[in-house]
C-alpha cells in the first residue's frame, strides 16, 4: 500500500506545531497502525530525520498509552479498537491519512503526538479509590456482592484510562473517563462509605484541570475502546446531585474551581 | 445558598441548574401554548384567558419572577458553560469527524452543537415577543384593540391584536423561524435533562425516544400553527 | 563464593511467622525520616509504595510510562491464584506451594514459595477491599477457574482482565498516598544507575524522559520492581517499552544476576507475519480447552487447511502426549510447536505456525457454546489476522512471554548489596525454571503488599542507615556515568536505528538462546553478541540532543544494555548442563525427547556476578536443599 500522511509535529510544549506530509509505501495491510509509524519512523531515521515521537506500550489494548486521533477520530475508525489493534487493512491503497494528537487544554502536547494525560491521574487522586490500608481486609467472601452488581462494576472498571473520550469529546470532557470509576465504586459494597465524598471532590477536581463539561453528544462513548456506557454518566450526574444537596458539609468551604 | 454557589461553580452542578431552570421554562412553553391555543375558541375564551390572568395579580408577578429568574439562569448558566467548553480545546483538531452512526443521534449531536447560537436567538425572540405582545412598543397599533364587552366595560383585544400582527407576512415568518430555532434547541434540551438528572434506565431512554419527537412537534406545530394559519387567510376571519 | 538466602530456621510453614517474630521495626516517629525509592510501578512496585506511604515512610516512586496504571501487569489475563479452598476441592497452603515448586522444575527456594502461597489468601482479601470486582457467583461469592498445573479450582478473576484490574487496585491505592502526600510520583522517568554508598545501596540517577533532565535521589534504600527481560527477544508479549536496564545497572553495580537462562515461552501467541511486526499477542491459554494442535503431516503443503484431510493432518500432541494431549505443559507444548516447525510442517506464510482447530469442538457443542468460551478471544484473533476462527483454524505460534530469572534475593528480597531490595518479575525468587499460569500476578502484589513492609522495616531497624546527601562523591562518579553515556550515544552518528539492532539481537537469542538450546548455538551467539554490540557503537544513530524528549535516545541505551545482558543470558545458558523448566537444553533430553534435569549438579541457583563488558562474569551458586518436597521428574505422558 501507498499512504500519504499528514502528521502533527510540535517540538515541545512551547513550540508551535503544524501537519508535515509524507509519503509512505511499502506499507502491509497486515500491519499494525502503529507499526506503520514504526516503519515511517525507520526511513526518517535513515535519511538522517528525527523520528516521530507517539505514546504506546503494551500494543495489544490494555495500557491505554497509545492516543492519535486519525482522519478525525480517536483510535481510528474501527469500534472499540485502540490505536495499537487497528490494523491498515481498514484503509485503502492511495489513502491520505491525517494523524493528529488528542486535542484538549488539559492534555498538552510533549512532543508531536505525544501529551500529558497526568491530568487523569490527578482526577483519581481526588477519590478514584477506596481507603482499604494494607492488611485491614476482612476475608473476601465476607461480604457477599450480587453477581449483577459485580457485573455492573467491572463493565465501568473496564476503563483503561486512555482519554480517547476527552479527545473525542467537543469539550473535551472527561465526564466518562471520571464516571467510569466513579461507577465501578458505586455498585460494589465496598465502596459506599466514600460515596458522596468521592463524587463531590471528584467532579471539582475534573473541573479544576479544566477539561470541558458534558453536552450530552455522547461522541465519547462511540470512541471508547472498551465501549464504556454513558449511563455511567448519569450515575454521576444523579450521584452528584445527591451528594451536592445531602452532604453536610458541602457548600461550607468556597468552591476551588474557577 | 452557599451549597447552590459551590453546584453552580461545578459542571455537574451548573448543568443542573441549567436542567431545572429548562424544565421551569418548558412547562411555560407548554402552558403559553395551551393558553394561546384558545384562540381557535374564538375572540372571547381568549381574551377572558387574558384578562383572567390579568386579575391574578401579585401570583402573576410571582410567577413572572421565577421564570424570569429561570430564563436568567438557564442563559447566565449556559454561557458560562458554554465559555468552559469552548476553552476546554485551545487547539482545535484539522479534520473533523463524528464517530455517531445512528442518524437520530447525529440529528441530536448536530443540535446540541448550536445550543448556545439558538438559545441566543430564542433570547432575542423572547425579548422582540415581550416588546410586541406583553408591552406593546412594538406593533402600537394592534396592541391598542380594545374589545367591548356587552355591559359596556372594555378589555384588552388580546384576539385581535394576534390576528393583526399576524396578517403582516415579516412578523408573521418571524415567529415561525423562532419556533423553528426552539424546537433545535428542545431537541437535544429535553432528552439532555434527563440524562444530566442521572435517568438513565433503558425504560427512561426509550421513553425519552417517544416523547422528544411527540413534545417538541406539540410545541413547534403549535406554536407555528397560529401565525401560519392567520397569515395564510385559514383562521381570524380572512384578510381585511 | 556459597550463597546464603538467610531462611529463618525451624519449619517450613513457621518461616515467616518465625521471621516476623524476631524482625526489628521501625517507630513511627522514626519512618518519617526515611525516604525510600522505589523504582517501577506494576504491581509490586505500585502496591510496595503504597503500602510504605501507609506506614509513614517518605517514598519516591518512579516509572517511565506517563502514567503509574499503564505497567504492564495490566496485560495479564487469567488470573490469580490463592489458596482459599473456598471450593473445597482440597486445596491448601502446602498444595499450592506444591504445585508451584513441582512446576518451577524445583528449581526454587523452599521457604520463598510457601511464604508466597501462604500470603495469597490475604491478596485476595486485600483486593476485594480495595475494589477489585472479582467474578462472582450468583450468591455473590468469589467465582474460580482452574489453571495448567494444578488439580483445584483456586483462580480468582475478572473477565479476562485480571492484571488490569489488580494493578488499577494497586494504583488506586498508590493514587491514595500520591493524594495524602506520603508518595512523590515520578512519570516519565527512568532509572539510568544505581548509587551505592559504602557498599549500601543509597539512591539512584534518573532522565527526565521529557525535558532530559539528569536527576539524582537520595534514599535510605532502595527498591527495584521493574519488571521481566522478556523483550531480550524483540518479539514478545510484553510492552514495547518492558526493558531490563534498570535490573542491568543495578548488577553493573555489583548485584548478582540470577538464573539469566530461566526465560518462559508461552504456547499460544499469534505467530510472526512480517518483518515489520512490533508484538506478539498473547492467545489464552484456555483455548487449548477445546482446540486441536495440528500440522500437516506433510512437509512444504500449501493447501488450504480445510482442503487437509483427516488422514493428512498430525495431531502431534495428542500423538507425543496421549494422557494430557492439547493441554501439556506450556514448555512442553512450546518445544513440539517448534520441532515440527524445524522440520518444515509449520504453516502460515513464513512456515512458523501451527493449527489450532476449533472445527471438531463446534461440532460437538455448537457454535453458540463456542462463541459464549471464547468468543471475545476469536474476535480479537479475527481483528489481528483478518481471520475467522469459527471458519479457519488459528495459527498460534510460542512467543517469549515471562522472565523466571532476575537479581538475585535472599529471603527479605535483599540483593546481595544491601539496601537494594528486589519485588516481583524483576527477582529471580519464586518461580524456579518455569511459572505456572496465575502465580505473577500473585507474587508480584505479596511482595509488594505484604512482604516489603515488614523486611524493610528490619533492615531500616538493624542498619539504621545515616543519612547521605546527592553531594556524595559516588552521586557525583554515578552521574558522569550517566551523562557521559547518553553523550556517547548520540556521538555515534551513524546510520542504523536503535530498533534495528534491537530486532537483529532478538532474532540470534530467538534463534539459539529460545526453546531449545544446545552448547553449539550457544557459542554462536556469544561469538555474534559482541560482533552486535560494537556495529551498534558504530553505527547507531540517535538524532536529536539529551536535553529534549528523544524516544531515539531512550531506545538505544536500553538496546545497549540488551546488547550485554544477552551475553549473561546465554553465558548461563551455557553453563547449565541441564534442562529444567523453560531452559531446555537438547544435549539433555532423554530417548522421548523430554527434559533431563540434574539434580545432583545443577540443583542450585546460578548467581554472577559482573566483571566488565565482554568479560566472562563470576559464578556464584546458592544451593537449593529440599527438605519438604521430594525431587521428582515431570512426566505429562
Amino acid at each position: 500500500m501507498n499512504l500519504t500522511l499528514y502528521i502533527w509535529r510540535q517540538r515541545d510544549r512551547n513550540a508551535r506545531g503544524q501537519m508535515v506530509k509524507y509519503h509512505l509505501s511499502d506499507v502491509s495491510p497486515d500491519m499494525s497502525f502503529l507499526e506503520m509509524l514504526d516503519l515511517l519512523n525507520q526511513k526518517l531515521y535513515e535519511s538522517g530525520e528525527e523520528p516521530i515521537a507517539f505514546d504506546h506500550d503494551c500494543r495489544e489494548g490494555i495500557c491505554g498509552m497509545c492516543s492519535l486521533v486519525i482522519n478525525g477520530q480517536p483510535h481510528g475508525p474501527q469500534a472499540a479498537t485502540t490505536t495499537c489493534q487497528l490494523h491498515m487493512r481498514k484503509f485503502k491503497d492511495g489513502d491520505t491519512i491525517y494523524i493528529e494528537p488528542f486535542r484538549a487544554r488539559a492534555f498538552p502536547v510533549i512532543r508531536d503526538l505525544v501529551v500529558d494525560r497526568s491530568a487523569l491521574d490527578r482526577i483519581i487522586q481526588a477519590g478514584g479509590f477506596i481507603s482499604a490500608p494494607t492488611g485491614s481486609a476482612v476475608d473476601a467472601n465476607s461480604i457477599p456482592v450480587p453477581r449483577d452488581e459485580a457485573e455492573t462494576a467491572m463493565d465501568a472498571a473496564e476503563c483503561i484510562g486512555c482519554g480517547a473520550c476527552v479527545a473525542a469529546c467537543k469539550n473535551a470532557s472527561a465526564m466518562l473517563f471520571t464516571a467510569a470509576k466513579i461507577g465501578h465504586l458505586k455498585h460494589l459494597p465496598q465502596g459506599q462509605p466514600e460515596r458522596r465524598r468521592r463524587v463531590l471532590s471528584m467532579v471539582e477536581q475534573m473541573d479544576a484541570e479544566g477539561f470541558g463539561n458534558c453536552t450530552n453528544y455522547y461522541e465519547c462513548e462511540a470512541a471508547c475502546p472498551k465501549e464504556i456506557s454513558v449511563k455511567f454518566i448519569a450515575e454521576m450526574n444523579r450521584d452528584y446531585l445527591k451528594a451536592a444537596l445531602t452532604d453536610p458539609n458541602y457548600g461550607e468551604k468556597k468552591s476551588s474551581s474557577k | 445558598m452557599s451549597r447552590f454557589v459551590r453546584m453552580f461553580h461545578t459542571s455537574i452542578g451548573c448543568k443542573q441548574i441549567m436542567a431545572v431552570t429548562g424544565v421551569v421554562l418548558v412547562l411555560f412553553v407548554i402552558g403559553h401554548l395551551a393558553g394561546n391555543l384558545l384562540i381557535y375558541a374564538g375572540q372571547d375564551a381568549l381574551n377572558q384567558y387574558a384578562q383572567n390572568l390579568q386579575s391574578m395579580g401579585p401570583l402573576l408577578w410571582l410567577a413572572r419572577l421565577v421564570l424570569l429568574a429561570a430564563f436568567v439562569l438557564h442563559i447566565v448558566a449556559g454561557v458560562r458553560l458554554s465559555k468552559l467548553n469552548h476553552q476546554a480545546r485551545d487547539v482545535r483538531y484539522q479534520v473533523n469527524a463524528f464517530s455517531q452512526t445512528d442518524p437520530l443521534r447525529k440529528a441530536r449531536v448536530t443540535a446540541a452543537m448550536y445550543m448556545l447560537q439558538t438559545g441566543l436567538v430564542i433570547l432575542a425572540f423572547v425579548i422582540y415577543h415581550l416588546l410586541h405582545f406583553t408591552l406593546g412598543f412594538i406593533g402600537r397599533e394592534g396592541y391598542q384593540l380594545m374589545q367591548t364587552l356587552p355591559d359596556g366595560t372594555e378589555r384588552h383585544d388580546v384576539y385581535g391584536m394576534v390576528i393583526f400582527g399576524f396578517r403582516q407576512s415579516a412578523v408573521a415568518l418571524s415567529y415561525v423561524v423562532a419556533m423553528l430555532f426552539l424546537g433545535a434547541h428542545l431537541v437535544h434540551g429535553f432528552g439532555s435533562m434527563f440524562q444530566t438528572f442521572g435517568a438513565h434506565n433503558p425504560v427512561v431512554v426509550s421513553l425519552v425516544k417517544v416523547i422528544t419527537p411527540i413534545a417538541v412537534a406539540f410545541i413547534v406545530i403549535g406554536n407555528c400553527a397560529i401565525p401560519l394559519s392567520i397569515l395564510l387567510g385559514l383562521y381570524g376571519g380572512g384578510g381585511s | 563464593m556459597i550463597l546464603d538466602g538467610k531462611v529463618p530456621p525451624g519449619p517450613l510453614e513457621d518461616k515467616w511467622t518465625e521471621y516476623r517474630r524476631n524482625m526489628k521495626l521501625v517507630s513511627p516517629a522514626n519512618k518519617r525520616k526515611y525516604r525510600i525509592i522505589v523504582v517501577g510501578s506494576g504491581l509490586a512496585g505500585a502496591s510496595a509504595a503504597a503500602t510504605l506511604g501507609q506506614l509513614g515512610y517518605n517514598v519516591d516512586c518512579f516509572c517511565f510510562q506517563d502514567s503509574p496504571r499503564r505497567a504492564h501487569s495490566i496485560a495479564a489475563q487469567g488470573g490469580i491464584n490463592a489458596a482459599k479452598n473456598y471450593q473445597n476441592d482440597g486445596d491448601s497452603v502446602y498444595r499450592l506451594f506444591y504445585d508451584t515448586i513441582k512446576g518451577g522444575d524445583f528449581r526454587a527456594r523452599e521457604a520463598n514459595v510457601y511464604r508466597l502461597a501462604e500470603i495469597s489468601t490475604a491478596i485476595i482479601d486485600q483486593c476485594v477491599a480495595l475494589g477489585v470486582p472479582f467474578a462472582r457467583e450468583y450468591g455473590g461469592l468469589l467465582a474460580n477457574r482452574s489453571f495448567g498445573g494444578a488439580q483445584v479450582s483456586r483462580t480468582f478473576y475478572a473477565r479476562g482482565q485480571t492484571g488490569q484490574q489488580l494493578l488499577l487496585g494497586a494504583y488506586s491505592a498508590l493514587q491514595r498516598q500520591i493524594a495524602a502526600g506520603q508518595v512523590k510520583m515520578h512519570t516519565r522517568t527512568e532509572m539510568l544507575d544505581l548509587v551505592v554508598v559504602n557498599g549500601q545501596a543509597r539512591g539512584i540517577i534518573t532522565r527526565n524522559l521529557v525535558t532530559g533532565e539528569i536527576k539524582r535521589h537520595a534514599a535510605a534504600a532502595v527498591i527495584l520492581a521493574t519488571g521481566g527481560y522478556g523483550t531480550v527477544f524483540y518479539l514478545s508479549t510484553n510492552a514495547a517499552g518492558c526493558n531490563v536496564t534498570a535490573a542491568y545497572r543495578a548488577y553493573k553495580r555489583g548485584a548478582l544476576f540470577a538464573n539469566p537462562c530461566f526465560t518462559q515461552i508461552h504456547p499460544t501467541c499469534i505467530p510472526v507475519h512480517g518483518e515489520h511486526q512490533s508484538k506478539l499477542t498473547l492467545m489464552s491459554e484456555s483455548l487449548r480447552n477445546d482446540g486441536r494442535v495440528w500440522v500437516p503431516k506433510k512437509p512444504g503443503d500449501t493447501r488450504h487447511p480445510n482442503d487437509i484431510p483427516e488422514d493428512e493432518r498430525d495431531y502431534y500432541l495428542e500423538r507425543k502426549y496421549p494422557s494430557y494431549g492439547n493441554l501439556s505443559p506450556r514448555d512442553i507444548a512450546s518445544r513440539a510447536a517448534k520441532e515440527v516447525c524445524d522440520e518444515g510442517r509449520g504453516v502460515g506464510q513464513l512456515g512458523r505456525g501451527v493449527y489450532l482447530d476449533f472445527r471438531d469442538a463446534i461440532k460437538r457443542l455448537g457454535r453458540e457454546t463456542i462463541a459464549a468460551r471464547y468468543g471475545n478471544l476469536f474476535e480479537m484473533y479475527n481483528r489481528i489476522t483478518d481471520e475467522d476462527p469459527y471458519e479457519v483454524p488459528m495459527r498460534i505460534y510460542p512467543a517469549s512471554h515471562y522472565t523466571m530469572g532476575g537479581l538475585w534475593v535472599d529471603y527479605s528480597l535483599m540483593s546481595n548489596v544491601p539496601g537494594l531490595f528486589v519485588l516481583g518479575e524483576a527477582n529471580f525468587s519464586d518461580h524456579g525454571a518455569n511459572r505456572l499460569g496465575a502465580s505473577a500476578l500473585m507474587q508480584g502484589l505479596a511482595d509488594g503488599f505484604f512482604i516489603i513492609s515488614d523486611t524493610l522495616g528490619n533492615y531500616l531497624a538493624t542498619t539504621k542507615p545515616d543519612p547521605v546527601g546527592t553531594d556524595h562523591a559516588a552521586f557525583d562518579e554515578a552521574e558522569t556515568e550517566v551523562r557521559d553515556r547518553l553523550q556517547k550515544l548520540l556521538n555515534v552518528r551513524g546510520k542504523r536505528s536503535p530498533d534495528s539492532f534491537h530486532r537483529a539481537l532478538g532474532s540470534i537469542m530467538w534463534e539459539y538462546c529460545g526453546m531449545a538450546r544446545n552448547a553449539q548455538g550457544l557459542k554462536k551467539a556469544l561469538s555474534e553478541i559482541p560482533a552486535i554490540r560494537e556495529e551498534f557503537w558504530r553505527d547507531v544513530r540517535v538524532p536529536g540532543t539529551g536535553e529534549e524528549f528523544n524516544i531515539a535516545l531512550e531506545k538505544a541505551g536500553r538496546v545497549a544494555d540488551y546488547l550485554e545482558f544477552a551475553e549473561l543470558l546465554c553465558h548461563d545458558a551455557l553453563t547449565r548442563e541441564e534442562s529444567c523448566g523453560g531452559h531446555f537444553r537438547e544435549e539433555y533430553q532423554d530417548e522421548e525427547g523430554e527434559a533431563l534435569r540434574d539434580d545432583e549438579n545443577f540443583a542450585h541457583v546460578a548467581a554472577w556476578e559482573y566483571q566488565g563488558v565482554g568479560k566472562t562474569p563470576v559464578l556464584h551458586k546458592e544451593p537449593l536443599v529440599f527438605e519438604n518436597v521430594e525431587l521428582t521428574k515431570r512426566s505429562y505422558k
